[in-house]
């Protein structure tokens, strides 16, 4: 069998700078196969983020890997040389961001800046590139792809900006996708298109995604697998029918409760996890959730659950679950 | 060659002014998470200063360089009276010594509408840089 796509292991983040260092991560271990839609799905701060870049290895300064390897194709990246490194970046892997408007360039047009991303092949001529962004925008439905390379930023729409980026993204028809939180500043009804688009372009070109975010039901509609991230550290893993069908770990349970379109029971105040999340200056001995979890025992503040299978594909890394450890 | 000297009095005063404007104007750019995705593409960290960053980051340079050409100006009537130099600087010191006041009057007007023209020169080409501000026009 080929390696995973995508195999990280054992990923330790530390950010440091005036303050505490942070470990923003903790022995972080996912992994992607070909083909594969993988889901990242965690609270603002839970480093989903930070996560995606260090697979980029765009982390910025301060932020350190003290742990752990990023293996993508069965290479090790982080050892890699930093000019290896760049010829990966957008040819093998891409990614897109959260906010389309500050994340794609101001004062160029569309056009230059797709065209640009071919840099790498002198056997395309201008016409070359300028025919392949066409393709690409026409693939994500932009209407008047031709006439649009020349058009800025600010004059699309908020959806059409995030189609361009996917498009920008899929040019050279990349491995590994990474989205962060692409859905966020679009529209309920204008997610389900750019969701739907993704699901189609992973049939057509064959690329594995890591799908992060925040929201569940996008993470229901288009994710072979999830993984739950809480605080750096990932508590529960697994086929997404089963995490958030049959959840195992406490808080994935929690988090479940708290997604609004789940409520069946309409209530003024919506139901919150009670406490906060872990300074992660100085992260708990034992269990990182122990503080908040309702069914916590004394051995979940003082031990480090270990992680445990408790189904097929399924790991939780909880002391209240009997499973077959791995 | 004798304009070397001149020149340098009255321009090197301008040049740390301006680099430091440059150096912030660029980084701020340069943490900008538009170059982030230009380096998530791999492109050419020359390309990213020169085509990405720069665009944007010489904007306030424009503005803060046609403001200058009134310090310029004020600078070259001292310099052109040291250096000896024909100029308009120098003409209206000459003029107004003997007191012939039109001269003065004349020279004084022609620095001002140099100055004054300097500004929406400015702002043209900083439309012409930002696509953004072209909309407004």
């Amino acid at each position: 069998m080929n390696p995973p796509v995508l195999d990280i292991s054992g990923l330790s983040i530390r950010f440091s700078g005036r303050t505490d260092p942070v470990l923003a991560l903790r022995e972080v271990g996912l992994s992607v196969q070909a083909g594969e839609i993988v889901g990242i799905v965690g609270e603002s701060g839970s480093g989903k983020s930070t996560l995606a870049l260090a697979v980029m290895r765009l982390l910025a300064t301060g932020a350190s890997v003290t742990a752990g390897s990023v293996r993508f194709e069965g290479k090790d990246i982080l050892a890699l040389p930093e000019a290896d490194m760049r010829k990966l970046r957008g040819a093998g892997m891409a990614m897109v961001f959260q906010d389309p408007m500050t994340a794609l360039n101001p004062v160029l047009p569309i056009g230059t800046q797709m065209m640009d991303v071919l840099f790498r092949d002198p056997a395309l001529s201008r016409a070359d590139k300028r025919a392949r962004a066409v393709a690409a925008l026409k693939r994500v439905g932009l209407p008047d792809a031709e006439q649009q390379l020349g058009r800025y930023l600010f004059q699309f729409s908020g959806g059409m900006r995030q189609r361009i980026a996917i498009a920008m993204a899929l040019l050279q028809r990349p491995r590994l996708l990474i989205a962060d939180e692409i859905t966020t500043a679009l529209d309920v009804t204008l997610e389900a298109q750019i969701l739907d688009l993704l699901r189609d372009l992973r049939d057509e070109i064959g690329c594995s995604i890591l799908f992060i975010s925040h929201n569940l039901g996008a993470i229901a509609a288009i994710c072979d697998r999830t993984v739950v991230l809480y605080a750096g550290e990932v508590i529960e893993a697994g086929p997404t029918a089963k995490i958030l069908g049959a959840a195992r770990h406490p808080y994935t349970k929690a988090l479940l409760a708290c997604d609004p379109s789940r409520i069946e029971i309409p209530t003024r105040n919506l139901p919150v996890i009670p406490g906060e999340v872990p300074d992660l200056s100085a992260p708990p001995k034992g269990c990182i959730f122990a503080a908040r979890c309702p069914a916590a025992l004394s051995r979940c503040v003082t031990h480090r659950p270990v992680k445990s299978l408790v189904g097929r594909d399924h790991s939780v890394r909880c002391h209240l679950i009997e499973g077959a450890a791995e | 060659m004798h304009l070397i000297l001149p020149a340098l009095a009255l321009g090197l005063g301008w040049v740390g002014y301006l680099a430091r404007i440059v150096r912030a104007s660029m980084l701020e750019v340069m943490a900008a998470p538009h170059i982030r995705t230009a380096r998530a593409y791999g492109l050419p960290e020359r390309r990213i200063i020169g085509k990405y960053a720069l665009r944007i980051a010489i904007l306030p340079v424009v503005t803060l360089l046609a403001m200058a050409v009134g310090g310029l100006l004020s600078g070259a009537v001292l310099i052109e009276a040291i250096f000896a130099r024909p100029g308009i600087g120098k003409l209206i010191v000459d003029a107004a010594e003997i007191r012939n006041f039109p001269v003065v009057r004349g020279g004084v007007l022609a620095t001002v509408a140099l100055f004054v023209v300097a500004m929406p020169v400015a702002d043209l080409i900083v439309a012409w840089l930002d696509p953004r501000v072209r909309k407004t026009l």
